[in-house]
């Protein structure tokens, strides 16, 4: 039952992505963008990942998006549905693609696929234990990494005076 | 958690904390204090706080013996997100070297009005590859790698009244973003395959078993995220656009700190975590593994670099493409798979850094009086300002390998590590190739010589005042390649004990 | 003790520059002073430590030597050998450089850079040292380049002048090809031998030979790569002539006496390398040697510029003593050497003295008549031309001598021919010259004009005319014979029996090469005693015009291979990487270097299309070659 749901999930993320970039309205895009991300949620409920799942649609499905569409409609859209598909960059893209999906699915057809990792109990207090403990260093890093982008940010979008 | 308090541990990355605090100062007293004052005050405050941060933590480094639980061995802390032992310790003083003179050569640009935020980011980035240098662990290598990444990807962007910084640093980061996918996806398969993100545990999974296509694929997309930034071909497209188009100390900072920290965390997690999947890079006996694809990509990278440098007309982006057949060079310290070749590399990269630094240095004084980097705006350097000539000349001739500057000690060591790696002198065809292109290099770089020291100065031949800080700081750095090229040890000798120790563990 | 005399031997002219440099750079008699003082007192120096070492009755005085860098099996240190080979070295260079010095006194004395011009000749100084002391690979090499380093600073001297620029670059570059191969042979000889000591290179290379052997060949090759491009052997010899763009002082020390000449020196330091049964290594060498010697003689006939006459002259000369290494005669090209730079610095001199004459007028067309106007230059070029051609009793004709018997005892007849008919054009191309600038009448205002040089100029040139008089009977072979065969004896001990050795030892080389000169003696006569123009070029035709334009070769480098290898490789991989940047298709490819300096807003978007493809792509090719291949 799980595998089929897998292979669900899987292929709507994949499906869902492919789809953000293909559709020429920016709303469309964020839209399958959201679709995208829920089925990954999904993906992470299969592994028992409760607490990543729900984060995952909470921060990245409800907020993130939210401010995208923000943008999104700040923005003068016209301009982007005029735009034509590039069929040099469609071309290639796919190509590469294609080629990089065929080497790994020759190379891994002929090999044994070691077993899986065993499942680790992703409830919320495991986890927060470890962030406090053995991963507090990567944990505190990365609040680093948001202050540089915070500044990253209010720099590059700030107008100069000059 | 294995026993550490978190003061303990608050105590283990104080220099890492240091910085960060520095980074923080600089930007909260910008903000408060000094937005009023003068440009040229503020950057004078923020610099001397950032630069009292990493002298201290450079201080920390040099006097704190390594803490007591670990003996002469380092320690790995944290399921490996923290490894300290002399060999990073080493790795990390010159970084914050790097950092310093980075500081120090941002005092003569004059791009941007946000001092405060500038500063803080270099800080940032250098706290990142400290904490890049000292892990062992997979996903502290990811997350430290993205730190750095970002903070270079914002200060290459940073001169805000040149639209070519914006692309470059634009290219940069859809660039970056896409060799992190790869290297993401190589390490998750790393972890499918090993069951663990610390190195010495994938290492005990891994050395045993026989190399399948799983895992070589997981190798080749984590080279990527490396390759990317290190430069190295095919992963270089960003680098010459980025060099150029970047504030210059921001493209300094690229092409040394950033370098020396990837340089040595590639290498150690080829030769700690993959060790036993190397294959063989011999010449017409390629079995499949690591070296072989780092082979290859040494050899383009050489190729390309070099060839490309020579009908470049900036000299940043000159310098973009001789960062590239660099990279190359380095890569032979890491085919060595040795200890040897481990010092070879950090020597390289270390002192090529430091060339680099003052090369760029003297860029971003001619680029502010010219107005721009184009090889011609050095023509009559030499007599414009002599000491500026002089300098540009031992960094030239280092990167160029002439004895007796750093370079050439450097490409030396480097050689005959690789050349008695293995069996058989297996990798003596890459070391023809790299002596031969190396050969080759000479040419560009004599082209920016030629236009200092030959070619007359066309429109404007007055002399370029040069102010008498950035005069001692570029003495300095040409100093030091000179130095370390008359006496190797002073580095290498410290290098190879600290390496010897390490590997005690 | 002697030691320490040779440390100080060593760094005496590289203190001279740091205090010129940091301290004397606008007092430009000061820096003189400094330099000639620095490099007379090494000379003394060497004359202690030689005279020491003649009463020693050893082979070698012990070596002196620091550790620099020990790293496992990788140790190079900074040391110093002292045995005959480089104690006969360091008094050539600091003896000749000596006189060299003090004549520069005259010869540059209203140069601007004059102080400059004595920092780069006491750092040429210092690295020739480098590299006659060095006892190990490694800091030979480093010292190697930086005599390169010294010789571009000193041929690029005026570097107002765009051809001096041009002819610098030239020589850096064409040295670097010779020092690429050099490299590649010193590290193969670490790899095999594991040592860059030259004496435990000797003693390993016993036990070792079997895993030697194999290389020898090629290595031995490569290692002569770096002679080829130092001492300007064929086909690295296109640089040596330009060269001459550098004052003429510099060119009397650097290209005829000393640094070219570091090249045979260096042969003759790893000989034993080189000398292995199974290597084919000498008998290439013997012949890349003998093919020089006789091309640039070829050239040397019709060129025009004296100095270039006499440039072809020292590389005819070199290729003679690079033809006696390979012959497996180190000792009489040693021999050769030390009387070279004797003869050919007074050469070079005697034609600077000529230029300074003449207001600096190179072509000897527009000379004639200089006997009179210049009787000390003419005498003392005489001598010079007369040791050169091998006159005897001067020194010359001794140590070409026992060049072509090496050649006879060995069994190289070709070479042997060979060399015999390059001692004729030898002599032919010299005569020629000193008709032309010393006889006849005068060809132009400036040779009516001529005037003696003063006296600190002449000095030096009677000192060297001297030494190539009686060079022959020194006993300078003697003390090369010590080092390369100890075992054998000595020629003769007599003064008289010394003046006559060569007719007794080797009769048909002795005669062979007389009878060469006075060929070439008559030719030249007969043909230029009186004549106002060249009469050859009518005679000889096409061949005359090949010869001068020296064959073509710089034609044949700079129209074909250069552009070949170089330029169009380099375009190639710029291609590549310009046709991603503009984004293939996108735009098309552009042919400005600058491209970024336009708008790019749609044209960025292309790019990083092409970017990401083209990382994608080389990612499939990479993952392709190491999963499925």
């Amino acid at each position: 039952m799980s595998d089929y749901l897998f292979y669900i999930f899987a292929a709507l993320t994949v499906i869902c992505g492919a789809l953000v970039i293909i559709n020429k309205n920016p709303i469309n895009s964020a839209m399958f963008l959201v679709l995208s991300i829920a089925s990954m949620a999904g993906l992470f409920v299969l592994l028992h990942a409760f607490f990543l799942a729900a984060v995952q649609v909470l921060v990245y499905a409800g907020a993130v998006m939210v401010l995208f569409l923000f943008v999104i409609m700040l923005l003068d859209l016209k301009e982007e549905q005029r735009r034509k598909i590039n069929t040099f960059g469609a071309v290639t893209g796919v190509a590469s693609v294609a080629a990089i999906g065929y080497v790994f699915y020759q190379s891994i057809r002929n090999t044994p696929l070691p077993n899986a990792v065993a499942h680790s109990e992703g409830d919320t207090v495991v986890l927060g234990k470890l962030l406090f403990t053995d991963y507090v260093l990567p944990f505190e890093i990365l609040s680093i990494l948001l202050l540089v982008a915070m500044v990253g940010v209010i720099l590059l979008s700030k107008k100069d005076l000059k | 958690m294995s026993g550490i308090s978190y003061s303990e541990i608050l105590k283990l990355v104080a220099p890492e904390m240091l910085v960060s605090l520095a980074a923080l100062a600089v930007l909260a007293i910008d903000l408060l204090v000094m937005r009023e004052a003068p440009q040229r005050y503020r950057f004078w405050t923020g610099a001397a706080f950032a630069g009292l941060g990493c002298g201290l933590a450079i201080a920390w480094l040099l006097a704190m013996n390594p803490p007591p639980h670990s003996m002469s061995a380092g320690l790995s802390l944290l399921q490996g997100t923290y490894a300290d032992d002399v060999l990073v310790r080493l790795v990390k003083v010159a970084l914050l070297v790097m950092t310093l003179f980075t500081l120090a050569i941002s005092m003569e640009s004059n791009f941007t009005d946000h001092i405060g935020e500038y500063l803080a980011l270099i800080l940032l980035a250098t706290v990142g590859m400290m904490f890049l240098v000292s892990s062992e662990n997979l996903l502290m290598v990811f997350i430290s790698l993205e730190l750095t990444s970002l903070s270079l990807y914002i200060l290459t962007a940073f001169n805000k009244r040149n639209v070519e910084s914006a692309e470059a640093a634009l290219k940069y980061f859809l660039f970056g973003g896409m060799s992190a996918a790869f290297t993401l996806f190589g390490l998750s398969l790393v972890y499918g395959l090993a069951g663990s993100i610390q190195f010495s545990e994938i290492y005990s999974k891994l050395h045993a078993a026989k190399i399948d296509t799983l895992l070589l694929a997981a190798i080749v997309m984590t080279v990527i995220g490396f390759g990317f930034k290190i430069a190295a071909v095919p992963f270089h497209l960003w680098a010459p656009d980025a060099y150029q188009g970047a504030p210059t100390p921001s493209a300094a900072f690229i092409a040394s700190g950033s370098k020396v920290a990837s340089f040595f965390i590639f290498a150690k997690l080829m030769m700690q975590a993959f060790a036993g999947a190397e294959g063989n890079g011999a010449w017409r006996h390629f079995t499949p593994g690591w070296l072989p694809v780092v082979a290859t990509v040494a050899a383009c990278s050489m190729l390309l670099g070099n060839l490309a440098a020579i009908v470049q007309g900036n000299v940043k982006r000159l310098l973009a493409y001789s960062a590239i057949a660099h990279a190359g060079y380095a890569l032979l310290g890491l085919l060595s798979n040795s200890q040897q070749g481990m010092s070879s590399l950090i020597y390289y990269i270390v002192t090529y850094g430091l060339t680099v630094l003052g090369a760029f240095g003297v860029v971003a004084i001619v680029e502010e009086r010219t107005g721009d980097a184009s090889i011609s705006s050095f023509a009559g350097l030499g007599r414009r300002q002599p000491l500026l000539g002089l300098c540009m000349m031992v960094f030239m001739l280092s990167l160029a390998g002439i004895p007796p500057l750093a370079g050439f000690f450097g490409k030396f060591y480097l050689f005959t590590a690789a050349i008695g790696a293995g069996k058989d002198m297996g990798m003596l065809w890459l070391v023809i190739f790299a002596i031969a292109m190396s050969a080759v290099s000479l040419y560009y770089y004599l082209q920016v010589l030629k236009q200092i020291y030959v070619v007359p100065a066309v429109e404007d031949s007055r002399p370029i005042v040069v102010p008498v800080s950035s005069r001692i700081i570029l003495s300095l750095l040409a100093l030091v390649v000179v130095v370390l090229g008359c006496a190797p040890e002073l580095l290498l000798g410290r290098l190879i004990t600290a390496i010897k120790l390490a590997s005690h563990q | 003790m002697f030691e320490n005399l040779a440390w100080l031997i060593l760094f005496l002219p590289l203190l001279s520059v740091a205090a010129i440099t940091l301290f004397t750079r606008s007092k430009p008699r000061a820096s003189a002073q400094i330099s000639i003082f620095a490099v007379i007192a090494a000379f003394v120096l060497s004359l202690i430590v030689f005279v020491f070492f003649r009463g020693s009755e050893t082979n070698s005085l012990p070596q002196a030597s620091v550790p620099w860098l020990w790293v496992g099996d990788f140790k190079a240190d900074i040391g110093l050998r002292l045995d005959a080979l480089s104690l006969g070295m360091m008094l050539i260079v600091t003896g000749v450089g000596s006189l060299i010095h003090i004549y520069s006194w005259g010869y540059m004395k209203d140069d601007p850079g004059f102080a400059r011009y004595f920092a780069s000749l006491s750092l040429f100084t210092f690295s020739m040292l480098g590299i006659v002391m060095a006892d190990n690979f490694l800091m030979m090499f480093i010292f190697w380049e930086l005599v390169g380093i010294s010789s571009y600073l000193l041929i690029g001297f005026w570097y107002e002048k765009a051809s001096a620029a041009d002819a610098c670059k030239k020589a850096f570059l064409t040295n670097r090809i010779g020092d690429f191969g050099f490299l590649l042979g010193i590290l193969m000889v670490w790899a095999v031998l594991g040592s860059l000591n030259f004496q435990d290179l000797e003693i390993r290379l016993v036990p070792h030979m079997k895993d030697y052997a194999p290389v020898a060949t090629a290595a031995g090759l490569l290692i002569f790569c770096g002679a080829m491009g130092k001492s300007a052997q064929f086909p690295l010899h296109v640089w040596l002539p330009d060269a001459m763009e550098g004052p003429t002082p510099v060119s009397a020390l650097i290209h005829a006496a000393t640094m070219v000449a570091a090249g045979v020196y260096m042969l003759c330091r790893v000989f034993f390398l080189l000398n292995v049964p199974g290597s084919h290594a000498l008998e290439v060498i013997a012949w890349i040697g003998g093919f020089t010697a006789l091309l640039a003689a070829l050239i040397a006939v019709q060129q025009n510029d004296i100095k270039r006459i006499l440039a072809y002259s020292t590389l005819s000369q070199l290729g003679y003593m690079v033809m006696s290494v390979g012959m497996s005669g180190p000792t009489a090209a040693m021999y050769h050497l030390t009387t070279h730079a004797f003869f050919k610095a007074l050469l070079f001199l005697g034609a600077g003295s000529v230029i300074y004459a003449m207001h600096h007028e190179q072509n000897i067309w527009r000379m004639g008549a200089l006997k009179k106007k210049a009787p000390a230059t003419y005498w003392t070029f005489m001598v010079g031309t007369l040791a050169l051609s091998g006159v005897w009793p001067l020194s010359g004709f001794y140590s070409k001598d026992s060049i072509l018997a090496q050649a006879l005892e060995t069994n190289h007849i070709a070479l042997f021919v060979l060399g015999v008919f390059v001692a004729l054009l030898t002599t032919f191309y010299m005569f020629r010259l000193v008709f032309v600038v010393f006889f006849g009448g005068a060809r132009s205002e400036a040779a009516d004009h001529a005037h003696e040089s003063p006296d600190v100029m002449t000095w030096p040139l009677r000192i060297l005319a001297v030494m190539s008089i009686i060079g022959g009977v020194m006993g300078i072979e003697g003390l090369y014979t010590k080092q390369f065969a100890p075992n054998a004896e000595g020629h003769a001990a007599g003064f008289g029996q010394q003046l006559l050795a060569p007719f007794s030892h080797s009769p048909l080389a002795a005669y062979l090469g007389l009878f060469a000169v006075i060929m070439g003696l008559g030719a030249a006569y007969a043909l230029y005693s009186r004549s106002l123009f060249d009469p050859l070029p009518e005679k000889l035709g096409w061949l005359s015009r090949a010869m001068r334009n020296r064959f073509y070769f710089d034609e044949l480098y700079e129209r074909v291979i250069i552009p070949f290898t170089q330029e169009a490789l380099a375009k190639f991989a710029n291609a590549i990487d310009r046709w991603i940047i503009s984004g293939f298709m996108v735009r098309g490819a552009s042919g400005t270097t600058d491209l970024v300096g336009r708008a790019l807003r749609l044209l960025q978007t292309g790019s990083l299309q092409t970017y990401a493809f083209l990382l994608v792509a080389g990612v499939a090719l990479v993952l392709y070659l190491v999963l499925l291949r």
